[in-house]
């Protein structure tokens, strides 16, 4: 298992700030809640901390080595999920899944078995034969976040996960965020709903706005 | 993870996708063989067999065979490859679905084996249109008169093996930074004008120079040059170092295009042309702090708006300055081109001038997304089109008007100056008409069921391209008019001018305004 940690990140552009100088350590079943207002720059911390954005000061590091996401290990190691994913319109719920843990070296019924137990953790088993167009938001960001839980990963990295879920939702992705820390995974999560933060945080960080 | 697990997790990844519900039936897979059995048929074989025949003409044969036409194609080919190093940013030969990219390229396998499929797909694309492209110009010169088989053959492999030169640096130019891609560009540039000067230590020493030099051993009783073929043989070897390459493609950046070309493909799909060109517009990234003045009457203030907002864009806009001059010359030496080649002078000319134009019509088509009740301006929809058109017009006349004086110091005739200003103004003209013109009828997209099949895609086609249609036709026709018969043609173009403002100002009305 892993550690994530951000020494000094800072972003711009020119003399723009998107994200003022933040460090913290998240480390192998922890979770860590970035906060602050919009406009702070959490889902631009998110991006660097998963190589999607290179920061223009300071550095990421997973377990002391600098967050690249053109690292083979690298992207094994973080599960990130920062918006909608882009999903396949001619594939079902369950086969995306399917094919995402399949990707992710988890072989036919393996594969299959993986997709069934997300979704049932996150009460979505129904909707397995479903398009995405056929989903309503709320669906599908239990489907965008179940791509992000269905493969294997050290680190995980969620923004926002709570946006459009009701609050029995809310509760049952807590419960399986908190199954991924127990299990060992390193966790980031940038939020607004402090019942997700109470209920997911170890600790938490504070944006300044920028 | 070792390669052969790797290997395995991809081919049991794509038979999840291959096993979706929904795939295309047999009779789906039959009906696609008959229309592409038909297209090649009723157009493709057609349009290559008249292209050879035109090509085979003696007035452009000649040009063709010339003695120095070797530099010509190395300085086309040399040309090419700029193109292919600066283009992979905006369109590498790589660009997966954004599904796939987001979790077959994002996952843990190697890129060089997830991103493989697709780049051989662009490789293969690149092969045929060397062997097409290569074919009609040898097919030409067979006609044209005796030819020697082997080097004919060679130049249609060596073409070929060209292409293959060609992927690889778009490939580059996809993966590798612009701090790399600019330097290596220019360089072959410099080699490009060598080329074109026949120095022969770039000819021996580069792919488009073996190129060259294959093709000027086809006008030759001389023996077959054989450094260009062995170089050429050994030049797919430079596809060793495509697995580095994919590997080295970044995972963001291959989902920006990935999302970019898909949402165009949609959008050219619905009719959306101006749109999906628009999704090639990348946004502006420097100028922020630029202060662009709103002051004076209203059209004046749009003009300076428009300025200062295009200095955002300067290589777009260079690069459309550069077009416009070159449209003005080859507009004014239409005159001056032989029989036959007159009207590809003309045509093209037209046409780079409306695709330059378009660099400066961005206020232009705010201006017509803004028309109607939800306008967030405050003056009439009229009132801001027509400020907005100024700088494109300018832009036109100006620019233009550069390139149309050089070909007058050349020895074309002072008339086509007022010549060009009339085509300026008609082609601002077709530029409000396609910009205002809203989206498509979903009428357009009813079956027309002939002996041939569904048709309608004849009517998305016109409808889409009717401002080109309009252009090369009026304009480019008329430009050839004058050409022979002076005046007279500005007449025509005069009254095109008036019949295309009256289209428009009905779409900007239809539009809501």
């Amino acid at each position: 298992m892993s550690s994530i940690e951000a020494r000094d990140v800072s972003a711009s552009i020119d003399s723009e700030v998107l994200l003022a100088p933040v460090s913290f350590t998240a480390n192998s079943g922890e979770a860590l809640a970035v906060q602050g207002r919009n406009g702070s720059g959490k889902t631009t911390l998110l991006r660097i901390l998963s190589g999607q954005l290179r920061p223009t000061g300071g550095q990421a590091f997973i377990d002391g080595e600098p967050v690249d996401e053109g690292h083979r290990a690298m992207r094994r190691t973080i599960s990130a999920r920062i918006g909608l994913p882009a999903f396949a319109r001619e594939l079902t719920a369950h086969e995306h899944l399917r094919f995402i843990a399949t990707t992710w070296g988890r072989l036919g019924s393996a594969a299959t078995d993986a997709a069934d137990t997300t979704m049932a953790a996150l009460g979505i088993s129904h909707l397995r034969n479903r398009f995405v167009n056929e989903l309503s938001s709320g669906q599908t960001q239990l489907l965008s976040l179940a791509t992000a839980l269905v493969r294997p990963c050290d680190v995980l990295i969620l923004d926002e996960p709570e946006q459009r879920l009701d609050a029995t939702r809310r509760a049952l992705l807590a419960s399986v965020v908190r199954t991924e820390i127990d299990r060992g995974a390193a966790v980031v999560i940038a939020s607004h709903s402090r019942d997700m933060v109470e209920a997911i945080a170890d600790r938490s960080v504070s944006l300044a706005e920028s | 993870m070792n390669t052969s697990t790797d290997r395995q997790i991809l081919a049991q990844s794509r038979s999840v996708t291959a096993s979706r519900a929904g795939l295309p039936t047999a009779s789906d897979a039959v009906y696609t063989v008959y229309v592409a059995v038909l297209i090649i048929a009723i157009v493709a074989v057609p349009v290559v067999r008249s292209i050879v025949l035109g090509l085979a003409r003696p007035e452009i044969l000649a040009t063709i065979v010339t003695p120095d036409s070797y530099r010509g194609v190395g300085v086309i080919a040399a040309v090419l490859a700029v193109g292919a190093l600066l283009i992979g940013r905006t369109r590498g030969p790589v660009v997966p679905s954004p599904f796939l990219t987001e979790f077959l390229a994002g996952s843990h396998l190697a890129r060089s084996d997830t991103l493989r499929r697709p780049f051989m797909i662009s490789v293969a694309v690149l092969a045929l249109s060397a062997v097409t492209v290569s074919g009609i110009v040898v097919g030409a010169r067979f006609l044209g008169g005796p030819t020697s088989a082997i080097p004919a053959a060679l130049i249609v492999v060596g073409s070929i093996a060209y292409s293959g030169v060609l992927a690889v640096l778009w490939l580059i130019g996809q993966s590798c930074p612009r701090r790399t891609t600019i330097p290596l560009a220019i360089v072959i540039l410099g080699s490009a004008i060598a080329v074109g000067l026949g120095v022969d230590i770039v000819m021996l020493a580069t792919p488009w120079g073996w190129l060259a030099l294959l093709w000027e051993s086809l006008g030759s009783a001389a023996p077959i040059p054989w450094w260009p073929v062995i170089a050429l043989a050994l030049s797919p070897l430079v596809f060793l170092a495509a697995p580095a390459l994919l590997n080295f493609l970044r995972g963001p950046e291959l989902m920006a295009q990935a999302r970019r070309w898909q949402s165009i493909g949609t959008l050219v799909q619905t009719g959306d042309i101006a749109g999906a060109s628009g999704a090639l517009r990348t946004p502006p990234t420097r100028g922020r702090h630029y202060r662009i003045s709103f002051t004076g009457p209203m059209p004046i203030a749009i003009l300076r708006r428009d300025i200062g907002s295009a200095r955002r864009f300067p290589v777009r806009i260079a690069l459309g300055s550069l077009a416009l001059v070159v449209a003005g010359w080859l507009n004014a030496q239409t005159a001056s081109a032989t029989d036959g080649l007159d009207w590809v002078v003309a045509l093209v000319g037209v046409l780079l001038a409306y695709l330059a134009a378009g660099v400066w019509c961005d206020g232009l088509r705010n201006a017509n997304e803004n028309v109607g009740p939800s306008s967030l301006y405050g003056r009439g929809a009229l009132i801001m089109i027509c400020s907005h058109a100024l700088l494109p017009g300018l832009a036109c006349l100006l620019l233009g008007s550069i390139g149309v004086i050089a070909a007058v110091v050349g020895g074309a005739p002072i008339g086509v100056l007022p010549w060009w200003m009339l085509v300026s103004v008609f082609i601002v003209l077709v530029r409000i008409l396609d910009c205002a013109k809203g989206p498509m009828p979903i009428g357009l997209l009813l079956p027309v069921v002939t002996p041939v099949g569904d048709v309608s895609i004849l009517n998305v086609i016109a409808w889409q391209a009717d401002a080109l249609i309009i252009v090369l036709t009026t304009a480019g026709g008329l430009s050839v008019l004058f050409s022979t018969v002076g005046p007279g043609a500005a007449i025509w173009l005069t009254a095109g001018i008036g019949i295309v403002a009256a289209l428009a100002g009905r779409r900007i009305r239809a539009l809501g305004a």
